[in-house]
Formats: structure tokens, sequence, C-alpha cells
């Protein structure tokens, strides 16, 4: 099948390490995820340690990456050139998205035996809907999958919502605001945001794969701009293989 | 506008990294005007500003397009060294902070005015230490992007610190207002202070990116301000 929003790499023999370190690095985000997931249902250590972990390997990816970056680039050809800028860019969102999601996870260890079923409830459900969008986003890069980063970019809407929820609950009325308010919206706040960089590596594969920008387009008021996009791809030609 | 100050002998190369840094100086200036407006629209609900900020939105993409072109056609010349081409990486991710910034702007400017009825004029007193810290903030960095000065992108770094204590302060004053008549301007004073957290982060992310590249450059004996320059 060719659909002009799925465009398959050009090469998928050979391809430079740099970009199999940043599905590495992906994949690790995910797993913070989950873990914090975990350690915020469940509040095991070892799932914490798991979280500080993964943040620091993906600090080390980064590392990594920034290292290698310049060498590589001398070496390979200008389209393998453009991937591996971009996996610097992905790879910046996912080192930030490590950074926030330990910040979630230290909160969490520090106030799980005081927080409510119900902001539990919502907080595991944006911890849940970010793994996915980790998932989609691997599965987006490594297909190159426009479509699929679509489908990112809509998620992001929903973890938005997700927050304002949270937000409303704890600001309602007189009662709802309590010490433990501050902490449920900073960890909200921290899972929203590692979102928005999810969102931004979905913007960035949707560049590399079509040369086009997504952040760019002008917002009409009655369509969000991932139609847009996609509107303006159905117009396209279809990519040649 | 700053001026860049240039390394008296300039090569092809050099020109090229010159020419670079320049838009992304002048991108820094357009970003500086459109967060400051953007801050002044929000704590004053001013909509009168709100024009001047999207149309200088299209100004900024445009300028990242341009800068984005300009380091890939550098690349793909194929000259650059190891240490020239960390520094161009380091200008790309300069670049999306910028840009980043340009869009929280953008988003602040329409919030504005789609939500007329939040009357964030009356918050402001609340909000006025966080928007300060955050001004002054996003002001020190892209005044060391202009100066290409590493002590103060340092500084800059380290004044993220106190944003957090101020938007910790914005929700304590919150929790004051929630027995009184103005508890329904809890959420205005929250959905202010998002964005002007979100505008600090990048702020700060601009400055780490800033540091490193600075720093790159002092490696390669070429940036114009020193200062206090770590090795």
């Amino acid at each position: 099948m060719n659909s002009p929003a799925v465009v398959r790499p050009t090469e998928l023999s050979g391809r430079p390490d740099l970009v199999e370190l940043t599905m590495e690095a992906c994949k690790m985000a995910k797993t913070a995820a989950s873990s914090a997931m975990d350690a915020l249902m469940t509040g095991s250590a070892a799932a914490l340690q798991s979280v500080r972990d993964c943040e620091e390997k993906l600090d080390d990816l980064d590392r990594e990456l920034d290292q290698q970056l310049a060498g590589a680039i001398t070496q390979v050809t200008p389209a393998q050139a453009r991937e591996l800028l971009a996996c610097m860019k992905l790879m910046l969102d996912l080192e930030r998205v490590g950074d926030l999601i330990a910040s979630f996870a230290e909160r969490a260890a520090i106030i799980k035996n005081r927080l409510d079923m119900e902001d539990i409830a919502q907080l595991t459900k944006m911890a849940c809907l970010l793994e996915n969008m980790l998932d989609q986003m691997f599965a987006a890069f490594q297909e190159r999958d426009v479509n699929q980063a679509i489908r990112v970019l809509r998620s992001d809407s929903e973890m938005d919502r997700l927050r304002n929820l949270l937000v409303v609950r704890h600001t309602e009325d007189s009662s709802a605001l309590r010490q433990e308010s501050l902490h449920v919206l900073a960890m909200a706040t921290a899972l929203e945001r590692a979102g928005d960089h999810v969102k931004n590596m979905a913007e960035e594969l949707c560049h590399l794969a079509t040369g086009q920008t997504v952040r760019h387009l002008i917002r009409s008021k009655d369509k969000p701009f991932e139609q847009l996009f996609l509107d303006w791809l159905s117009k396209q030609k279809p990519a040649k293989p | 506008m700053n001026q860049v100050l240039l390394n008296p002998v300039l090569d092809a190369t050099q020109a090229t990294e010159t020419k670079i840094i320049t838009l992304l100086v002048r991108m820094g200036h357009e970003v500086e005007i459109a967060v400051d407006h953007a801050i002044e629209s929000l704590l004053n609900s001013d909509e009168q500003l709100v024009a001047g900020i999207l149309h200088r939105e299209a100004a900024i993409n445009e300028m990242e397009m341009e800068i984005d072109k300009a380091v890939f056609t550098a690349l793909e010349d194929g000259s650059l060294s190891e240490m020239e081409i960390r520094s161009v990486a380091s200008i790309l991710k300069i670049n999306k902070d910028l840009e980043r910034l340009g869009d929280l702007a953008t988003n602040i400017a329409r919030s504005v005015t789609a939500h007329r009825a939040l009357d964030v004029a009356s918050a402001s007193s609340e909000l006025q230490p966080l928007a300060i810290a955050v001004h002054h903030l996003c002001r020190q960095t892209l005044r060391a992007l202009a100066r290409q000065d590493f002590t103060l992108a340092s500084n800059a770094l380290l004044a993220g610190a106190s944003v957090d204590a101020y938007r910790n302060y914005v929700f304590h004053r919150l929790c004051e207002r929630r027995d009184g008549p103005a508890a329904s301007n809890a959420v205005t004073l929250l959905f202010a202070s998002r964005y002007l957290e979100q505008i600090a982060d990048h702020a700060t992310d601009l400055a780490e990116n800033l540091v490193r590249f600075l720093q790159n450059n002092a490696k390669r004996g070429q940036n114009p301000r020193d200062g206090q320059l770590a090795s």
C-alpha cells in the first residue's frame, strides 16, 4: 500500500548506530513511564529505583549521541545526516521526558499515603497515556509512519484534558484545596509536559518523513492542526520509494 | 540590534557559521519582544498587544526554517570539522528552543483573547512575582544569546530555581483565597501561572544549550566574551 501518510525509510539495512541509540532511548522512556505508574499504584521501592535507573540511562544515551554525532555526520549521505540531526532533537526530548517522569515518581514516593483514590486514578490514566504515546512514537519512528505520529499528536490533547480535570477537581470549591493539591498538580504538570515533549517528537518525525513542518501550519478555528496536516498531505503526490 | 563580534580572521566556514549565528541572534531578539508582550498582555488582559504577537509568530517561524536550512546547507557542504559540527548541532537545539518560546508567547496571546471571561488582571498581584521572575530569566537568557556571554547564560540557569519558589507562592495565595469571594479566580491563577512556568522551562533549556555551545566555541578559541568560562 502506498499512502502519502506512510513514508518508508529508503534504507532499512545498515542504519547508523545512532538511530538505534535513539530507539533504545525511546524504549527506555517507555519503561520509565511504566515503572512510574507502578510506583504510584503500589509504592514499590523497586519501581522507583527503576525510574531513577531509566533516567540515568537516558542521560547517558543523550551524552553518547552528542559525542558520536559530530563524527558520524561526516560519514553519511545528506539524507542520513538529516536523520541523525532528527535523532539529536528526539534525544533531547527523550532526556527531558526522563527527567519529568523521575520528578513525578519522586513526588509520588513522598506523598503516596496521602493521595485520594480519585487522584491516583487520574494520575495513573495520565501515566498510562504517556506510556502509550511513547510506544506509538517508537513504532512511528521505526517505520517513519506519519499516521502513527498523528495519533501521538492527538493523544496530547487527551493528556491536557486529564490535567485540566485534575485542576478543576482541586479548585472547584473551597474544600477541594489541600496541601496535597500542590503535589498532585505538580505531578500532573510533570506528566503533561512529558506529553508535550513526546508531541514535539511526533512533529519532528512528521518533518523528517515528509520534509514539511506541522507546527507552522496556520490554525483555523474549525480544524485542529493535525487535521490540517493530513489534509495537506492528501493533496501531495505519494512519496517515491 | 546587538552586533555579533567577529573573529578578525574569517575563512569561508567561519563566515557561514557567523551568518547562522547572526540569524539566531535576530530570532532571539524577536522572541524576546514576543515573550515580553505576551507576559504583559497576560497580566493586563491587554488584547491590543495580541495582534503584534501573532504577526511576530510568522516571522519567528520563517527564521527558524531559514536557520535550519542554513545549517543543513553547511553540513551538506562537507567541509566542517568535528568541533564545527558540534557547534552547529548546538545551534539547531537553540533554534528549536527559540521557536518553542515563540509558540508559547503565541499560545498566551490566543488564550488572552479566548478567555476574556477570565479576569487575569484581578489576580495580577499574585502573579506579578512569578511573572517578573520568568520575565527576568527569559531576558537574561536571550541577552546571553545576543552577546554570546557565558557568564550571563550560566546565571540564567541558576535563576530557574527562583521560578519554582514563586510558583509555590502563587499556589499558597490560591489556598488563602479559597474561602473568599475571589475563590473563582483560582482557576485563572493556575491557568496563567502554567504558561509562565512553561516559558521558564524552555528558557532554562535554551540557557543549557547555550552554555554548551559557548563552551564548545571556547575550546575552538572563538568566544567573543569568555567571561569566567569553565574549562
